[in-house]
Formats: C-alpha cells, sequence, structure tokens
C-alpha cells in the first residue's frame, strides 16, 4: 500500500552478521523481511544503510530457492508476487530490481525476463533480457472481461 | 611584652608547671599533624570481599597497560577497584572499562559493572555489558549490549549464549547469543534474530513528527 513506504522494515531471521569495516548487516537463515504489506522472502538479506544509519538497499538473494517478494498495491487490486534469484529493493526509490529467471505475476498478467525493474509506487514495469539473448523477455497480458462476455 | 616574657619565665621554672606545659606543647604538635592529614582522600575499603580467598592487593582508580608478546599496547583496562586473588590467581574488577585494538587498529570499547581478569588471558563481563565497535569513519555508532560476556584477549574473541540487543541510530536487532572477531570487525548474532530498520522516509518522518 501507499503508506507502506513510510513504516520501518522489519526483518526476522535465524542469524546477523554485522561487518564494521563495511557497516553492513547480513542476515541468513529463513529470512523474511517485511513493510507493511510488502514481504520479502529469501535465503540471505543484505542490508546497507546510509551516513544517519537510515536503509538504504536491502539486497535478498536466493538460496536453493529463488528469493520471493509479494505486495499489495492497493486495496482494490489484486496482490504482486515475484520471484528471482536476486530482489534488490531500494526504499527511498521505491524500487525493486529482480534479477535472473525474474518473474512477476498479478492476477491473470504475468512478466518474465532476465531482469524486472518494478515501481511499488506507480507500478510501472521494465522488462530486459539478458546480454547473452537468454531468456527473452515473456509478456502475458489477459484481456479484462468486460460484463456480460 | 618583657613583662609577659618575665611572667612566663616566673611560671616555667616551677617543675609542675613545666610538665604541663611540656604535654601542651605536644598537643599542639600533635593537632597539626593531624591537621596536615589529607582529608579528601576517602578512607581505604576496609573490608574486601573474600569470596575468593585473601586478597593480596587492591588500586582504587586504576588503569592497566596491557601489551602483548611483539610488545603491542593493545589493551587498556580501567576500573574503580582492581582486587587480585592469590589463591586463584584472579583479579577482579569493579566498573570495567576496556579499550581494546586489533591487529589492524581497529578500537573497541567494553564495559559493564562488574569484571574479572582471569589466570588464561580470558576478561569476563558482567552486568549492563555494551560492546562497541568505533568506526571512525561512521557518522553513527553500533552498540551491542547484553549481561555476560567472555573476551578472549589471546584470539580477539568475544561471545555470549545470552540474550543480546544490537542498536544504532536508524535500527534495532534482537536476538540470541553473539560471536565477535575483533581482528575482523565481524560480529555474529547467532539465533532468532528479529530487526526493526527506519528508512529515509521514516526516519523523515520520525524527525518530523513534534
Amino acid at each position: 500500500l501507499p503508506e507502506d513506504r513510510e513504516k520501518p522494515v522489519q526483518v526476522n531471521a535465524q542469524r546477523m552478521e554485522w561487518h564494521n569495516q563495511r557497516q553492513q548487516g547480513v542476515y541468513s537463515g529463513d529470512v523474511v523481511a517485511t513493510q507493511g504489506e510488502l514481504r520479502l522472502e529469501a535465503a540471505t538479506l543484505t542490508l546497507y544503510r546510509g551516513t544517519n544509519g537510515e536503509l538504504t538497499r536491502a539486497l535478498a538473494e536466493a538460496g536453493g530457492e529463488l528469493a520471493y517478494m509479494r505486495d499489495l498495491p492497493n486495496l482494490d487490486e489484486p496482490e504482486v508476487e515475484a520471484w528471482a534469484e536476486s530482489i534488490d529493493y531500494h526504499p527511498a526509490e521505491d524500487k525493486i530490481i529482480l534479477i535472473g529467471q525474474a518473474r512477476l505475476v498479478q492476477g491473470e498478467d504475468s512478466f518474465r525476463g532476465h531482469r524486472l525493474t518494478y515501481n511499488l509506487t506507480t507500478q510501472d514495469l521494465e522488462a530486459e533480457q539478458a546480454e547473452t539473448g537468454e531468456s527473452r523477455i515473456e509478456v502475458i497480458l489477459t484481456p479484462k472481461r468486460s460484463n456480460g462476455n | 611584652m618583657k613583662a609577659v616574657t618575665a611572667s612566663l619565665q616566673r611560671l616555667l621554672n616551677q617543675p609542675s608547671h613545666r610538665k604541663i606545659g611540656g604535654l601542651v606543647a605536644l598537643a599542639l604538635l600533635g593537632g597539626w599533624i593531624v591537621w596536615l592529614q589529607d582529608f579528601s582522600q576517602s578512607p581505604p575499603r576496609a573490608q574486601l570481599p573474600q569470596v575468593h580467598g585473601e586478597p593480596d592487593y587492591y588500586l582504587e582508580d586504576a588503569t592497566l597497560k596491557r601489551y602483548n608478546a611483539q610488545g603491542r599496547h593493545h589493551q587498556t583496562l580501567e576500573g574503580k577497584v582492581v582486587t587480585h586473588y592469590p589463591n586463584t590467581q584472579l583479579t577482579t574488577v569493579d566498573l570495567p572499562r576496556v579499550h581494546h585494538w586489533s591487529e589492524d587498529g581497529q578500537l573497541w570499547i567494553l564495559s559493564a559493572l562488574e569484571g574479572e581478569i582471569r589466570e588464561d588471558n580470558e576478561i569476563y563481563l558482567q552486568e549492563n555489558v555494551r560492546l562497541t565497535p568505533i568506526n571512525p569513519d561512521s557518522a553513527y555508532t553500533p552498540e551491542f549490549a547484553t549481561q555476560r560476556l567472555w573476551l578472549d584477549t589471546q584470539t580477539e574473541t568475544a561471545r555470549t549464549p545470552d540474550p543480546v540487543s544490537f542498536s544504532s541510530q536508524g535500527g534495532l536487532t534482537q536476538g540470541l547469543g553473539l560471536f565477535a572477531q575483533l581482528a575482523t570487525g565481524q560480529i555474529e548474532i547467532l539465533e532468532q534474530v528479529s530487526s526493526e530498520y527506519l528508512t529515509e522516509f521514516t526516519s523523515r518522518n520520525t524527525q518530523e513528527q513534534p
């Protein structure tokens, strides 16, 4: 939800490593990060902090399974779900970058590609294939049925 | 003035008066010596804890500088009262505060209400234990808090199995158990980790709220 962006980010995991030189926290073991309706699940999560300690970036990376993201853009819209090898969240820009076997689904629409960049507020989506030409972009848009047919 | 001296002379010539005069002089001398005593110092601790046997020495407001085998000053320990017990080769420290410089120059500050320096170069801290890695390049200082901590000066590691909290500006983490490698600046919270972070929006909103 739009107001979720102003909420703190909660993280739960089995372990956390703090790297003082890099001022970075790395979570591992069943990592779940939430911010309102936004939910990230991954094997590891690396948090980057700004000079005043605020969270500037959260990079979720897959272990065996792909990293997972779910969000509810608005109350009257279907949930958005996404999977990728890495999910890179930039809170200040409301931006989520999905890289590696990226797939995003909302209702009956789905998008595939090597790299998907999704805006949590505007719901803009930008899809890119891998430079090697693999994992071409695939978009499936299901026309909305008008009443009666 | 001559009359006064003459009458004092006459008084002192009598034997009994001479004795009294001597006593008065001694009393004055004693009073002067007592007056010289510096009463600003608190009296030494009359009763030292006997928990570890008979202590052989204790220090007040002490600073201990420790050097490793290569002669590098790697640790300074300050204590309100430092008491040494020969039977157990144990030194207890009230209000210990440890500055530890790791091999690469990283400074760590540890403090607690009570501490012990043990035989095998281990420092044990308990109650209100704080572990703070100092990073001059960072605008904020993270702090780890727990109830007990074992600092192994030899391996430059610190550990506890107890609940731990890790706070810094804009973030709070809690978990169970800690293992810190002072040499590399890496600190691990071992189990049941739960964190909350402000983002740029939340921290800006938090500041704007009255």
